[in-house]
């Protein structure tokens, strides 16, 4: 018969230990190449992207168009978009709808700041959603807060250099802190990058186009509030040939080219902070697509 | 039907609830989920806190079912497997009285379970630097203790019958059906040609509706309480509900026969 | 204590299964009077549990009846007076000892004090004073068939059924046992109990059915059944037909 000592026992521990030991071991490292393996596969999809990003991979997308859409439910104050229904008189609708509310309703003033953190989500899930970013500096702008929503397109500007909409932002935010030349040169920067050649046709051209017309508007005005009419006449000129027939336009053309050269009024400039502000005042569309009101 | 008696095995499953200590892992896990939400950097904005309501009461519901659904299935079939249900009713205490008591302390235990939830969470959201409207918080909770009530009668009708695992089976996709499946009935419907759209019509009248427990929206989207008049109406569905569910269960009870588990 | 504690008459349990029809008891009657310590043997499978089964309510007779002093088996009424104590009992492992026994006092709808007062002295009888305020979980095996002991005559019954109480006890735990039952024979309590354990049934019944497939196959007093045997070990092994299986 085996006498069992103490030494006996501290060896079976030992042989535990070390046989547990082994197999964390081995699960840690077969774990890690796995994912090492998954995360290598999918980098160039997510090369600028977060560590959670990263870690998730392809499943990052799917999580970020759900975060997209509960900010999308947040500015409906919870309320999901509306389609048609059946048993709208039964007990169960009618007691439903007392108690969740289902009236379509938006968020207004510093109530907007509650869907930042899902648009945050979906600008760490997937970096390359600039649609996100613009929509929180847009919700930003609207709180006032210039400060977080620069911060916020620096960041994009870091992960997508060329893209004009992330410079057409910042030059706006520019113009509303009163930094006329960094606005300019950002502006004309992201008219460089706005390449309108494509078809005209498409949502995704036409959304461009409307761009280009804004990053003109804001660089005439610039110009005329630095007294070189000439040049926003040219780019108001500009305008015209995108869309043609703009009333408006052509009455400001008229108006500067009856003004000498040099005469600055800063008229231009005050006109579209203005228009900015009652736009922002009256605000009351989706910040995301797919919204039927 | 004796009050007291009642009382006496509802003790016991909280006694048992208590002691088991797998609420706390629970308590535990929904603290760390909603503090993981907390730490995030949300463009240095302050005063942020719809998401962690958000996310917590999503939680506090998920983790609810989970309670209801596991102290409530376990009751009876761990009674029979240990014997411990011998006895119990060797003594003058009827299967009525069983279920019901069983019913009692379940629900009051994961209603407890959330209360511990529901305050981590308001303690969470005012370190966050927001509150609760107090009447919609008070509304919230007591329409959520009417669900686990239902869950628990769906846990007990299955385990009168089931083993354990079955019943707690069952119970989950019973209660998911009724939480989020049965509410899409009317948009379905729409479109349902005529054999399918009856069933869906009885499957919609027939299954619980468990939606008309939460009123997470209200809480997350400060829409402010709901009418009392309709939160009573709601409450009055629940009980009727529950009363349905447990002449259920003990018309599946009553009469079963009981093995002793050794035997078999 | 008048009348008799125990009757059945023609008490037949049948149940189907994948063998077919299956007699668990097949028309027994048995009469138990009151005040008595009634010895219910028989081999495994002999339907000893199913015969207690049934009056404790928990299986409704195929055809026959059961009373217990008197009141129909399936009223409440007649479990008023009843204490049961299942084979290998296990008591509910999170409450400690004496909140398993006031559970079965207010199950019992006893008075506060009294439940205070019967617990007390139920664990003082039964050696389990000590560990009174312990969790169950931690009690050894002969304390957990003393605390199931004490949970059964929490309510001070008329009638114990008792179903194998000395079963894997250590002889100590035995001698507790058998005290425990004398004295509540000599209080004028009935007793009805099965037990392989055939020399303590010897020592302590007034009286033994011996149950075979679900039929008495003999009934009376011990001294009186024994007879040419000279054990009731011998007879039972003889009567039961379970001699044969052993050998000489």
């Amino acid at each position: 018969m085996e006498t069992i000592t103490n030494s006996t026992v501290n060896g079976r521990r030992r042989e535990r230990f070390y046989g547990w030991a082994a197999v964390i071991i081995l699960w840690t490292t077969a774990f890690s190449m796995a994912c090492y393996s998954d995360i290598a596969k999918h980098s160039e999809h997510n090369a600028a992207g977060s560590t959670i990003g990263r870690l998730l991979s392809k499943a990052s997308i799917g999580l970020s168009q759900a975060c997209y859409e509960r900010a999308d439910l947040y500015f409906h104050k919870g309320v999901p978009h509306s389609s048609k229904k059946a048993l709208a008189d039964s007990f169960y609708h009618i007691l439903n709808e007392e108690i969740n509310p289902s009236s379509h309703a938006h968020r207004h003033g510093r109530s907007l700041a509650e869907i930042m953190p899902w648009l945050k989500l979906v600008t760490s899930l997937d970096p390359g959603n600039i649609e996100a970013r613009l929509n929180a500096v847009f919700l930003l702008m609207k709180m006032k807060e210039f400060d977080v929503a620069e911060k916020v397109l620096m960041d994009a500007r870091r992960t997508n250099p060329k893209d004009h909409r992330v410079l057409l932002y910042l030059g706006r935010i520019y113009v509303k802190r009163e930094k006329i030349s960094e606005a300019g040169q950002i502006l004309e920067t992201a008219l460089r990058f706005c390449h309108d050649e494509a078809c005209a046709g498409c949502d995704h051209c036409k959304d461009t186009l409307i761009d280009k017309r804004a990053i003109l508007l804001y660089l005439a005005a610039i110009d005329e509030a630095e007294g070189n009419l000439s040049q926003a006449v040219e780019r108001l000129e500009a305008i015209i040939e995108i869309f043609p027939g703009s009333h408006e336009i052509e009455t400001t053309i008229k108006a500067l080219k009856k003004r000498p050269d040099g005469e600055s009024s800063g008229i231009l400039l005050e006109a579209l902070k203005s228009h900015e502000e009652a736009e922002s005042q009256t605000f009351s569309s989706c910040t995301v697509p797919d919204c039927e009101h | 039907m004796k009050i007291r008696r009642i009382i006496t095995i509802a003790k016991t499953v909280w006694l048992e609830a208590l002691r088991r200590k797998d609420v706390y892992v629970l308590l535990i896990l929904l603290g760390i989920m909603i503090v993981a939400v907390m730490s995030l950097d949300i463009f240095g904005l302050g005063g942020v806190v719809g998401y962690v309501k958000d996310v917590g009461l999503l939680a506090a519901w998920f983790f609810g079912m989970v309670v209801a659904i596991t102290i409530s299935t376990r009751q009876l079939p761990d009674e029979e497997k240990a014997n411990t249900i011998f006895p119990l009713l060797a003594k003058p205490v009827t299967r009525a009285e069983l279920l019901t008591g069983k019913w009692a302390g379940a629900t009051v235990s994961a209603t407890i379970a959330m209360l511990a939830c529901y305050l981590l969470l308001a303690v969470l959201v005012k370190l966050k630097g927001g509150a609760f409207e107090g009447f919609t918080f008070l509304q919230c909770y007591l329409l959520h203790a009417w669900a686990i009530g239902v869950i628990c009668a769906i846990g007990i009708l299955f385990s009168t019958r089931l083993n354990k695992d079955a019943a707690a089976t069952l119970s989950y996709v019973t209660a998911g059906a009724a939480f989020l499946l049965i509410p899409q009935i009317p948009r379905i419907v729409v479109n349902a040609q005529c054999v399918q759209r009856s069933g869906l019509l009885v499957l919609y009248y027939i299954m619980p509706h468990l939606e008309l427990f939460d009123m997470r929206r209200r809480m997350v989207h400060d829409w402010g309480p709901a009418s009392w008049s309709s939160l009573l109406y709601v409450m009055i569905y629940g009980l009727v509900l529950i009363g349905l569910l447990l002449v259920l269960s003990w018309l599946a009870y009553r009469r079963k026969v009981l093995s002793r588990a050794d035997l078999f | 204590m008048k009348g008799n504690g125990i009757e059945m008459r023609g008490l037949t349990v049948t149940y189907a299964s994948r063998m077919g029809t299956v007699n668990a008891l097949s028309g027994i009657n048995l009469t138990v009077p009151s005040g008595s310590v009634f010895g219910f043997l028989g081999p495994n499978g002999a339907g000893k549990t199913t015969a207690m089964h049934v009056l404790l309510g928990f299986i409704t007779p195929t055809s026959g009846h059961a009373s217990i002093f008197g009141e129909d088996v399936q009223g409440s009424i007649a479990r008023q007076r009843i204490g049961y104590l299942p084979e290998h009992p296990i008591a509910y492992r999170f409450l400690t000892g004496r909140e398993y026994l006031q559970m079965a006092g207010s199950l019992f709808l006893l008075e506060p004090t009294q439940i205070k007062s019967r617990a007390k002295l139920l664990l003082g009888q039964l050696d389990l004073i000590d560990a009174a305020d312990r969790r169950i979980s931690t009690y050894s095996r002969g304390m957990m068939q003393r605390i199931c002991l004490a949970h059964t005559l929490m309510s001070d019954p008329d009638l114990l059924i008792l179903d194998e109480p000395t079963g894997g006890l250590d002889p100590s735990g035995r001698m507790k046992i058998r005290m425990m039952i004398n004295d509540l024979r000599t209080r004028g309590k009935t007793i009805f109990f099965s037990s392989h354990e055939l020399s303590e049934v010897e020592l302590m019944c007034d009286s033994v059915a011996i149950l075979a497939d679900g039929e008495i196959v003999a009934e009376g007093k011990p001294a009186a059944l024994v007879g040419e045997d000279k054990s009731l070990e011998r007879y039972f092994l003889r009567v039961t037909g379970t001699e044969k299986e052993i050998g000489p």
